[in-house]
């Protein structure tokens, strides 16, 4: 009698609910004992757990799941939220909230790393060195003073994990610039733009093409190819 | 190359997505009278009457289980400079993996029966092969009506 009542837990335990052993070893233990987390972290990284999720796509179909789905199938698209907004990746400097078109975007680096050398002999507020990224020296350009933003003040400054480098792509290279924080990269319907209102007399509203809320707050979508086209300027 | 797995019985294969419109689930399917047994019937995708093929039956002879995860892959074939839609049944159609194009290694050998059954993909230690959909075709008697091919073989493989 005690050895089957043994083995009947520990039967019922091992083949079928081997698909549980997120629960017994893994995250969702107390103990976390699984040997596989120190190299998959999560059990989402796990495979056993990846494959555990699909087969419960092997059940049987509802019956009236084909039918269902035959009416679904059989109408039109419909059309999906996303339809026909730009990406935008969303970023602030200093206390302007800022944006442009993603496809530009090369990357975002930690600042942490990366050694800005001063040219000698140049004199540029918006020019202010080179960098290397990668190996590649880039130029340095600052966003604050070709827009014209003033320093912020109050709880928005000194923010410093949050601040990045942005590396944009142009034709002729690559910029880099010094952002306050990136907000991340999102879909935004160009319905929502709005004009710059003509009596916004700061150099910023010359690069705007539109204002669009996002999160409560106004975000200045850029013209990127007027941006490029300043820079290259402010360079020679 | 995106491509995309499925099973058919316990036996993975790999179809590139370059030519997959769209994965739909398991519909209700008209079925027609004197089709072959890999002929599942027609739906109605979209407004377009679209056939479709259970390659289960296609290549194993038995035909898929219907599981949440049986899904309907609807691809294009163009043959004559027009396109066709076509619906192939599959079991476990839950997995995308990017391959580089040169992992598709050519079989070195075709079979008559089955000229669809294209070159081989490796996933690890495993060997997928890969389904060819310009080949498809030309072992359906099913086609649109400009085009009836006959397919050879088609007879014996169903017995």
């Amino acid at each position: 009698m005690t050895p089957r009542a043994e083995t009947k837990p520990a039967a019922s335990a091992a083949p079928g609910n081997i698909a549980e052993c997120w629960q017994r070893i893994g995250v969702w233990s107390a103990e976390k004992s699984c040997p596989t987390l120190q190299a998959v972290i999560h059990c989402r990284n796990c495979e056993v757990f990846i494959q555990s999720g699909r087969r419960l796509l092997d059940q049987e179909l509802p019956q009236t799941y084909r039918n269902e789905w035959a009416g679904i199938m059989a109408s039109e698209k419909e059309e999906d939220e996303l339809f026909q907004t730009v990406s935008l990746v969303l970023f602030r400097v200093e206390a302007e909230w800022l944006a442009l078109r993603t496809q530009i975007l090369s990357e975002v680096i930690d600042p942490q790393p990366l050694k800005r050398h001063s040219l000698p002999h140049r004199k540029n507020r918006i020019l202010t060195g080179i960098i290397n990224v990668r190996g590649e020296i880039q130029l340095c350009v600052s966003f604050k003073d070709l827009l014209g933003i003033e320093q912020a003040s109050g709880k928005e400054t000194g923010q410093a994990p949050y601040q990045r480098m942005m590396v944009i792509n142009s034709d002729d290279g690559k910029w880099v610039f010094p952002v306050s924080e990136i907000i991340g990269i999102y879909r935004i319907h160009p319905a929502t733009f709005q004009n710059v209102p003509v009596t916004v007399a700061k150099a910023q509203s010359t690069f705007t093409k539109g204002i669009f809320k996002w999160d409560g707050r106004y975000v200045a979508f850029l013209d990127d190819e007027l941006l490029i086209y300043s820079l290259t300027r402010s360079v020679q | 190359m995106l491509a995309l797995l499925f099973h058919i019985g316990e036996v993975r294969y790999i179809i590139k997505c370059d030519r997959i419109r769209e994965i739909a689930p398991m519909v209700a399917l008209k079925e027609a009278p004197q089709a072959p047994a890999y002929f599942a019937g027609y739906f109605n995708y979209r407004g377009a009457i679209v056939p479709v093929i259970d390659l289960c039956q296609l290549i194993q002879n038995t035909p898929c289980r219907l599981r949440l995860s049986t899904r309907i892959i609807l691809v294009e074939y163009r043959r004559n400079a027009s396109s066709h839609i076509l619906g192939l049944i599959a079991e476990r159609v839950t997995e995308a993996v990017k391959k580089p194009d040169d992992a598709f290694a050519s079989a070195g050998i075709r079979s008559r029966k089955a000229p669809y059954l294209g070159g081989i993909v490796m996933d690890e230690d495993e060997m997928i092969q890969c389904l060819e959909l310009d080949r498809l075709p030309d072992c359906i008697d099913f086609l649109p009506e400009s085009e009836a091919a006959t397919c050879e073989g088609d007879d014996a493989t169903r017995d």
